[in-house]
């Protein structure tokens, strides 16, 4: 009997032993609570936003006008969260605008970290005039408050989905440049990356394999805090008019719409903020936790 | 390029330009290493050690270390003419290095195992992927480390277990010359002697040579076959670890080194330090390096670079010597 517990420890302590990188980085994260809060969170969202078209309507819940059940309050009947001025139920608005915050946050944290990282490890690698060019554009870029260049170039492209992509993404490049180019400068004075080049590894290897794994951490704290950055300049652009164009919901369209009506009915304007404080905050909590996850000297 | 030779290194000068000043590391160095052998490479801080060793892999930091003269044979091939894509294939294979501090030279996010195969994977020479898998295995055991550790991260070593991967990690292509940078210096004084002893059964099995760079001369002793002495960038003796421990003629610097090693013996409450410090490398002295500092220092010195004197297979830099040329080292 006792040899049979001991064999299955073994075994046990084998399996431990054969858990592949990401089951590892898995295993700490689910160690932090609030990351672990986060992220659930961040899926319920993801899943309620996903799944929306089985059960609403976007033609009947989300843009038509019932205005005979203007301004039902939350927990009327059928309409969890009331509904707004042109009686539209409040919750499949926030629904159908989460399905624009969430995938535009993404894609543009994606697209200006693509092409931002790339640029900032080309710089920070090659150093020199190289380095010099690449971020003086940068520092052109960076001259100008993100949210006034989205505007300049979202006015000039028109307001549309994919020109607002494009603005947030150019305002967004500067930021990852930055930030890669110095975790490339910090990391590249390295010993083992020195040890890495003596073993004949090329120059794209060494930039992917042998220095970007160990400056992922702040990268990846950067790319979620910048994804909750996206999504509350996605909401102050359609506040002021530039984002998405009403009828169709968003977060900071909804906030503008309802700002008239605030005063009577604050719920039109709450749930709308308190869907962008959930989603921001529990990007944020997964930033941390996936920062500590990743650090391989803070296991066990 | 002698038959016998792995390395030779024909009056090598290396200088470092910044925008203020230009540093003279290497100064005229001629250095062979034999197939199978070791060079100690022994010297004070800043000495050039290790800018030699470098410019042998064609690592010198970009844009601030040239090679402004001087020729490299590495195993037959002239490392001066060949093309970056060409070293690449080099490094690690033909020649490798083991860094000075194995607390840093391993990558902190990598497994010890997938960097030991990396260097492999780079170099594969036709192995499967099973192959790589069990030469990785093989090495670790080798270098006395448990196959099952090759998924630890090098956080979860010791110092000594780490500088084990490290040469693991240099010796997993079997090259035909290890740069051996200080691989001693971050370890303690026992694990230092196992570390070395490893080192040198290794070499033995693979048939490897080596330049053991250090400024330990109890390790030298211990493990090289010839030696050099490197100061100011040049070196200003050489020979077999005979000629350096036993001979009668020496460099005053030599000297100097040997005299400040403690002694079991004498009752000296302090060390006997060489006085000063080694010359400004932006502005070596006209004469020889070492005047400044060299109790024997005569008026030529000061002048005129000395030439090399040959005793046999001892050679000396040193005015002090000039005309004694003999066949062999007078007894």
């Amino acid at each position: 009997m006792r040899k049979d517990i001991q064999a299955e420890q073994a075994v046990n302590e084998l399996e431990v032993k054969k858990r592949s990188q990401l089951g590892y980085i898995w295993f700490r994260f689910r160690k932090n609570k609030l990351a672990m809060l986060g992220l659930l969170l961040l899926a319920a969202m993801a899943l309620v936003c996903i799944t929306a078209p089985l059960y609403l309507s976007y033609e009947e819940d989300v843009v038509t006008q019932h205005v005979m059940e203007k301004f039902s309050k939350p927990f009327s009947a059928g309409h969890i969260l009331g509904t707004d001025r042109y009686g539209r139920d409040m919750f499949a608005r926030i629904v159908y605008g989460g399905r624009i915050s969430l995938t535009m946050g993404f894609a543009i944290v994606a697209l200006s970290l693509l092409i931002g990282g790339t640029i900032g490890a080309i710089a920070g690698y090659y150093g020199g005039i190289v380095d010099n060019i690449l971020m003086r554009l940068m520092d052109i870029l960076l001259a100008l408050p993100q949210i006034l260049m989205a505007m300049a170039i979202v006015a000039v492209l028109g307001t549309d989905i994919k020109n607002l992509l494009i603005a947030m993404t150019i305002a967004n490049i500067p930021k990852f440049a930055r930030i890669v180019r110095s975790a490339i400068l910090q990391i590249q004075g390295q010993e083992y990356i020195e040890a890495a080049k003596a073993c004949g590894t090329r120059d794209p290897r060494t930039i992917l394999r042998h220095i970007l794994p160990n400056a992922i951490g702040p990268i990846v704290v950067q790319a979620t805090l910048q994804i909750a950055q996206s999504i509350i300049s996605l909401a102050a652009l359609s506040f002021i008019g530039l984002g998405v164009q009403s009828p169709q919901p968003e977060w900071g369209t909804m906030l503008s719409e309802g700002k008239q009506d605030m005063m009577l009915y604050p719920f039109v304007v709450i749930e709308p903020g308190i869907a962008i404080m959930l989603a921001v905050l529990s990007f944020n909590l997964m930033g941390d936790g996936l920062r500590d996850a990743l650090d391989p000297k803070l296991k066990n | 390029m002698d038959e016998r030779n792995v390395l030779e290194i024909k009056n090598l000068h290396v200088i470092y330009e910044t925008d203020q000043d230009t540093v003279y590391a290497v100064n005229g160095v001629n250095l062979t290493v034999k197939k199978g052998k070791t060079l100690g490479l022994v010297g004070e801080t800043g000495a050039g050690k290790t800018t030699t060793a470098l410019s042998v892999m064609r690592l010198l930091p970009k844009k601030i270390g040239y090679i402004k003269e001087g020729e490299i044979g590495l195993d037959g091939r002239n490392v001066m003419e060949l093309t970056e894509g060409d070293m690449r294939l080099i490094r690690g294979d033909t020649v490798s290095m083991i860094f000075q501090d194995p607390m840093t030279s391993l990558n902190p996010v990598m497994t010890v195992g997938k960097q030991i195969r990396e260097s492999l994977e780079l170099h594969k020479h036709g192995r499967s992927e099973k192959e790589i898998d069990a030469r990785v295995d093989e090495m670790l055991e080798m270098v006395g480390i448990p196959a099952s550790r090759r998924n630890d991260f090098p956080h979860q070593f010791s110092g000594g277990m780490k500088q084990r991967v490290v040469i693991a990690l240099a010796l997993a292509c079997e090259p035909k010359l290890i740069l051996a940078d200080e691989p001693t210096t971050a370890l303690d004084v026992t694990i230092q002697a196992q570390v070395l002893q490893m080192m040198n059964e290794l070499k033995v099995k693979l048939n490897t040579a080596m330049i053991l760079i250090t400024h330990d001369l109890g390790v030298v002793a211990q493990t090289c076959d010839d030696v050099a002495i490197m100061y100011a960038g040049e070196i200003i003796e050489s020979g077999t670890a005979e000629d350096i421990y036993e001979g009668k003629q020496h460099h005053p610097y030599t000297v100097g080194l040997f005299g400040s090693i403690p002694d079991m013996d004498s009752k000296a409450k302090r060390l006997n330090p060489i006085p000063g410090l080694m010359p400004d490398p932006t502005h070596l002295p006209a004469g020889c390096p070492f005047a400044p500092r060299c109790p024997r220092c005569m008026e030529i010195c000061k002048e005129t670079k000395p030439e090399i004197v040959h005793f046999g297979t001892h050679e000396i830099k040193c005015h002090l010597f000039s005309g004694d040329e003999k066949g062999s080292e007078p007894v």
